[in-house]
């Protein structure tokens, strides 16, 4: 087993989406990390959207915030899947998300499940934390992966790191 | 200074320090946008909804049970 850094991505200007295309089908599964903060007040959710649809995902996920731990699902989810918490500006200063998505046999022709896992760093009661499980009801191979904040932008410096494990 | 969104887009079949393009998004991509946030707020409404129901259902049930004699353990080891 070999892991291959594709690509790193440090966002230099404020941006809702980052997307890397044309993925070499050469490898097995795909490794996404991302450390991400918000323009806005936030948390939001960080979703994913592949090849650009964005129907056919459904998810459970868990997530604790500090005072609560809830568990959520979406199926049939027409938008695209959560896959994450993103601070805002009103966590601690200079925190940011950390978290990172597993998406195995990415060029398979049969449906693609998925799970990750991350946090929202803040110095507070108030953190976010979570787990989640997606499937994407497409059986085409993944050749574009976009992580998308649902609301706001993520600022400078946000980071994506996009691997293959072959 | 413009107020258009951008998308940053990594082509990974170019060569690297060629690849990373900050693009604006079109009029119909920030249609597409606005409606994602619109959808995104409601579906998180109903998440929380959800969630906050199913809290108290279990609240609920917890409390029918200590009514019927059950101690604290006895309903934690139902209830999970």
């Amino acid at each position: 087993m070999a892991m291959t850094l594709l690509n790193t991505v440090t966002l230099s200007a404020e941006t809702f989406q980052f997307e890397w295309t044309n993925i070499p089908q050469t490898g097995k599964d795909l490794l996404v990390v991302v450390s991400a903060r918000l323009n806005t007040t936030g948390p939001t959710e960080a979703e994913i959207k592949l090849n650009g649809v964005q129907s056919n995902l459904s998810w459970r996920g868990l997530r604790g915030t500090g005072t609560v731990v809830g568990s959520s699902t979406n199926t049939n989810y027409s938008n695209m899947s959560y896959v994450a918490v993103i601070p805002g500006t009103g966590a601690t200063t200079n925190t940011f998300s950390n978290f990172q998505v597993y998406v195995p046999n990415y060029t398979s022709s049969t449906v693609k499940t998925s799970s990750f896992e991350g946090v929202a760093e803040n110095n507070a009661s108030a953190s976010q934390l979570g787990i989640a499980a997606w499937n994407w009801n497409d059986t085409s191979a993944i050749t574009s992966l976009a992580i998308v904040c649902s609301t706001g932008n993520m600022v400078v410096n946000s980071t994506a790191s996009l691997y293959i494990i072959s | 200074m413009s107020d258009t969104p951008v998308k940053v887009v990594i082509d990974l079949s170019k060569p690297e320090g060629e690849r990373e393009q900050i693009i604006p998004l079109t009029a119909e991509e920030i249609a597409q946008r606005e409606a994602d946030i619109a959808q995104f707020a409601l579906q998180q409404a109903e998440r929380e909804a959800a969630e906050t129901q199913l809290q108290a259902n279990k609240e609920s049930a917890k409390a029918k049970l200590a009514a019927l004699g059950l101690s604290d353990e006895e309903v934690a080891a139902l209830l999970g």
